[in-house]
């Protein structure tokens, strides 16, 4: 048997994490069902190892989901900027109607003065 | 054109500003509560987050209470859950979601509007006083003022009007196409966010039992008197309670991903008559939402 080729596909790193999990459970379900204190210490111990090696994966499975967050950052901000752009638009409408409002401001000061200068 | 002929256009132009007005306020309100889901969603993503990392730390403490005797302390056994990088990429992609919200119901909101209302306002008090020099100054041949009072309120009338359509004309036309672009992001991040919270889940409950089981472990390993035995049990009864509240938390949090997600790709329903969906959903995702938040500040009191 030792000798045969192994042909089946590697388990995938979820998978690798489920059977952790379930051995994880196994021992906590075992802990709390011992009867005698060195037994459970025995478990405890086992069981410690068993957590250890499972955040490991957890960490592991949390950062290969790192790929989808970088992948999203970058297209964020082109949608931010292009509701920037559209608030810069609106003002620039705003904008044209105070610059009117400066012209008729200019003109009636100008027509004033020169009311004034040629005595009309 | 004499002001007779010009009244018609006039009401039919305020009429279609009054009804866009009622209209964009409509949208407006959905958008602000869609964009305030939006903030709930990622401020209680991040709280699980914390969670998370405190519950490991408050495990390696336990532990190291366990060991004390036998091993002393070992400042090298207590690790950080997350990398920096996973915890950095995670919040800033989560504020990018609440700010992309925040800009929505900003853009939908009424400051620029007010601001364009002041303009046209300012630009009729000026053409009023401009009119009423050059009757006064006599400077040009016109035997009566070039603009009445009502032709200058007239001209302000319309170019408010043309102005304030069009901005509402670009403000909808900007926020269809924003939604519209963000679709897929919002498909992919609410992808990760699912991905992420099953990991989380796990990991909290596998936190909640080893800091159960590490209690267990301090309780029979030492010669407590009965009142800390009696506290002690306690707590460990209490924190059977608090795990099942924290399972129940992040399961509504998956589903509050699922709300999410429906309520944008439903979200453009604030510019049509039947907002039932969108309407809906909303309410589900802030109702969830204070619920969840309620949890996570319930864990920072303790």
């Amino acid at each position: 048997m030792a000798n045969q080729p192994n042909n089946a596909a590697s388990p995938t790193q979820d998978q690798v994490a489920d059977a952790f999990q379930a051995l994880y459970d196994q021992l906590v379900l075992a802990y709390h069902a011992a009867s005698d204190d060195n037994t459970r210490d025995r478990i405890n111990g086992i069981k410690e190892i068993v957590y250890d090696q499972l955040i490991q994966l957890e960490q592991q499975q949390l950062d290969a989901n790192n790929a989808l967050y970088g992948q999203v950052k970058g297209q964020m901000q082109k949608v931010i900027a292009r509701i920037e752009q559209l608030k810069s638009d609106i003002n620039s409408i705003i904008h044209a109607v105070n610059v009117a409002t400066d012209v008729a401001a200019a003109a009636d000061m100008a027509i004033g003065l020169a009311a004034k200068y040629f005595k009309m | 054109m004499n002001q007779k002929t010009l009244i018609w256009p006039i009401t039919l132009l305020i009429a279609a500003l009054l009804s866009g007005c009622v209209s964009q306020n409509a949208a407006s309100t959905r958008i602000k509560a869609f964009s305030d889901a939006t903030t709930l969603v990622t401020s209680n993503m991040k709280a699980g987050l914390d969670t998370t990392e405190n519950k490991y730390f408050d495990v390696q403490v336990q532990r190291a209470v366990v060991d004390y005797d036998k091993n002393g302390f070992q400042p090298g056994q207590f690790k950080p859950l997350f990398t920096p990088e996973s915890r950095s990429i995670r919040n800033a992609v989560l504020d990018s979601f609440s700010l992309y919200g925040q800009n929505l119901s900003a853009m939908m909101g009424n400051e620029q509007l007010d601001q364009f209302d002041a303009a046209t306002k300012a630009f009729g008090t000026k053409l009023t006083a401009l009119s009423q020099t050059i009757t006064n100054t006599k400077l040009f041949t016109t035997k009566s003022r070039p603009l009445s009072d009502s032709e200058v309120a007239i001209v302000t009338t319309a170019i408010e009007g043309v102005g304030t359509l069009f901005i509402e004309w670009k403000r909808g036309k900007s926020v269809r196409e924003a939604v519209t672009a963000m679709d897929t992001n919002v498909e992919v991040i609410c992808e990760a966010l699912t991905n992420d919270l099953k990991v989380l889940r796990q990991m909290v409950a596998n936190e909640y039992q080893e800091g159960q089981i590490a209690e267990d472990q301090f309780i029979r390993h030492n010669n407590l008197d009965p009142v800390t035995k009696r506290a002690e049990i306690r707590a460990l009864a209490q924190s059977v309670v608090d795990q099942r509240n924290a399972d129940a938390t992040f399961a509504a949090m998956e589903q509050s991903v699922v709300n999410w997600r429906a309520a944008h790709k439903q979200l453009l329903q604030v510019f049509e008559k039947d907002k039932t969906q969108i309407d809906a959903l909303v309410q589900q995702l802030i109702a969830d939402g204070t619920r969840i938040k309620a949890f996570y500040d319930s864990l920072q009191k303790q």
